[in-house]
């Protein structure tokens, strides 16, 4: 079975190689140090933990054990430290100090168990060299003269590694909170669109209701009518109060037609879509915006055939959205130009407003889920998100243009359905 | 109003208003009978058996729907066309009924007087 690997693991072989380099930077280190300072017991041991962690570093590159070799080098570390510290004056030897890089190194993976173990151990190794210490089982082996140096290399060396890997241990953290909050990000937007897409979902199913309820009454209506009207010449008064009538039944029969269309609760990326019929069933949606404010221009292609494969109610939610936002960036009057043209296999749509525009700064975030300039509680900042989501879903692409104070322009471009080719 | 006189439709709907109209509506295009259910629909069909020639049905109605009649009736009468006169905008269930051509020809309500005429007349 193949593993893929982790964000974490990568960090851990990042720090497993990190303390391979310190640890041979060390031991080589050291091993001279002591060869020249004369405490050539040291020295000689210094190697044999040298090849020990070129064994470890080996290895590393045939196992997937990296835990094990986490747990070996500290264990090897300790005990040359041990070594150290033992033949350069036990308890008053200055590598003493070096007890603490064991837990320390321990807080880079896991079980977090270790850290207590290694900190246990590390205080064992302190607690029990004070007697070794004074009943004389230590010795210091450095040659005279060379205390200071050895105090100062032990010292600086213990402040390296706890410089290097307390600065590790930093960044580890700062990347983990960064991803915690990436993620919860994601959970937020992914929460707040799945409310959306439930709200949509209800929202369907009630109209869908509300229509079938309304279709029957309006049927009594254009019935009795129609029937009424058969009896009536042209110039009979009578004639216009049914013509009215008539008109007002039709009028509210075409809306709650369009209704249903946004009320397709289906999944199915496989239905064959009118984008003509689909704007104009949007635009009878929001006549009741547009009326007094907006005057709608329509450029549609001749073309005939101009379906697009893919689900209506998704379609029309997101052409929904474009041109509501047309209509709330004119403040007072304005136009808006809808055109369709045909080429080749492809349908491209533009939806240009004269209204306020978009500045060049916000223009690259519209797409942006809870993006918006609208004031709190008057926009989720989703309507355009959720368009370029339905509009890239149907493989179409969406680009817009904008010069603040002039309006806007939503470029769609469609692939048209192989079948109506 | 030309020939055809011999396609009677029967005309199915659970509100009496709209058998009425329905009935007013094409009285002098072709004979209508009427049912306000499914059971009484059957009942009709087993009277007059030969001279009915299209159902016509609403999809709601209690115990038994538009599309549950009409898969019992063409068990019965595959001879016999039928349409579906719904309130319902757009409905996964009459679409996939369309698709496999359990019903021939599907209309919303309010409906078109002209279009119902056109689709009883043509066979």
């Amino acid at each position: 079975m193949e593993v893929k690997p982790t964000r974490r693991d990568k960090d851990q072989q990042r720090f497993y190689l990190l303390l391979m380099i310190s640890a041979y930077a060390s031991t080589l280190g050291f091993s001279c140090f002591y060869y020249i300072a004369g405490a050539t017991h040291i020295s000689e041991k210094g190697i044999i933990v040298f090849l020990l962690f070129v064994i470890y570093g080996v290895s590393s590159f045939f196992t997937q054990q990296l835990l094990l070799l986490f747990r070996l080098s500290i264990v090897t570390a300790f005990t040359a430290f041990f070594i150290q510290v033992f033949y350069t004056g036990g308890g008053l030897s200055p590598a003493m100090a070096e007890f603490v890089i064991p837990p320390l190194l321990a807080f880079f993976y896991r079980p977090i168990r270790d850290r207590y173990i290694f900190m246990v151990l590390s205080a064992l190794a302190l607690v029990i060299m004070w007697p070794l210490t004074s009943y004389g089982f230590t010795e210091n082996t450095l040659l005279p003269g060379f205390e200071v140096a050895h105090g100062l290399l032990a010292t600086l060396f213990v402040f390296i590694i706890v410089a290097v890997f307390t600065f590790l241990f930093r960044e580890t953290l700062a990347k983990k909170n960064k991803m915690l909050n990436e993620s919860m990000r994601d959970l937020k937007s992914t929460t707040k669109k799945l409310i959306q897409a439930e709200k949509m979902a209800s929202l369907g199913v009630m109209s869908a209701g509300v229509a079938h309820e309304i279709n029957n009454p309006l049927n009594f209506i254009k019935g009795g009518v129609g029937m009424l009207s058969k009896d009536l010449k042209k110039s009979d008064e009578n004639a216009q109060f049914i013509m009215a009538i008539e008109e007002g039944v039709n009028r509210a029969s075409e809306i709650v037609s369009s209704l249903g269309h946004f009320s397709r609760n289906s999944e199915s990326m496989e239905e064959e879509c009118d984008l003509h019929q689909i704007i104009d069933n949007c635009l009878v949606m929001l006549q009741h915006k547009l009326k007094y404010k907006v005057e709608v221009i329509k450029k549609y292609t001749s073309s005939k055939h101009l379906r697009v494969i893919g689900n209506e109610g998704k379609l029309h939610q997101a052409i929904l959205n474009i041109i509501s936002n047309a209509e709330q960036a004119i403040t007072t009057k304005g136009t808006i130009t809808i055109e369709t043209k045909a080429k080749l296999s492809f349908l491209r749509l533009t939806i240009t407003d004269t209204g306020e525009g978009i500045s060049e700064e916000n223009l690259s975030k519209i797409s942006d889920p809870f993006f918006t300039t609208k004031p709190s509680g008057e926009g989720t900042g989703l309507g355009l998100a959720i368009s370029f989501g339905i509009i890239q879903d149907h493989g179409g692409k969406i680009s817009v243009t904008s010069k603040p104070s002039e309006g806007t322009r939503f470029n769609v471009l469609f692939k048209l359905s192989d079948r109506f080719k | 109003m030309n020939g055809n006189k011999r396609n009677t439709v029967l005309f199915v709907d659970d509100e009496e208003i709209n058998l009425f109209l329905f009935e007013k509506t094409f009285e002098k295009d072709f004979p209508v009978i009427t049912a306000s259910s499914g059971i009484e629909a059957l009942e009709k069909i087993e009277e007059y058996k030969s001279s009915i020639k299209v159902v016509i049905s609403d999809m709601r109605m209690p115990l038994m729907n538009g599309l549950e009649l009409i898969q019992k009736i063409k068990n019965g009468f595959p001879e016999i066309r039928s349409f579906i006169l719904t309130g319902y905008g757009y409905n996964p269930e009459l679409e996939s009924a369309l698709d496999e051509k359990l019903i021939d020809r599907l209309f919303h309500k309010p409906f078109e007087p002209e279009k119902i005429k056109e689709a009883v007349y043509s066979n």
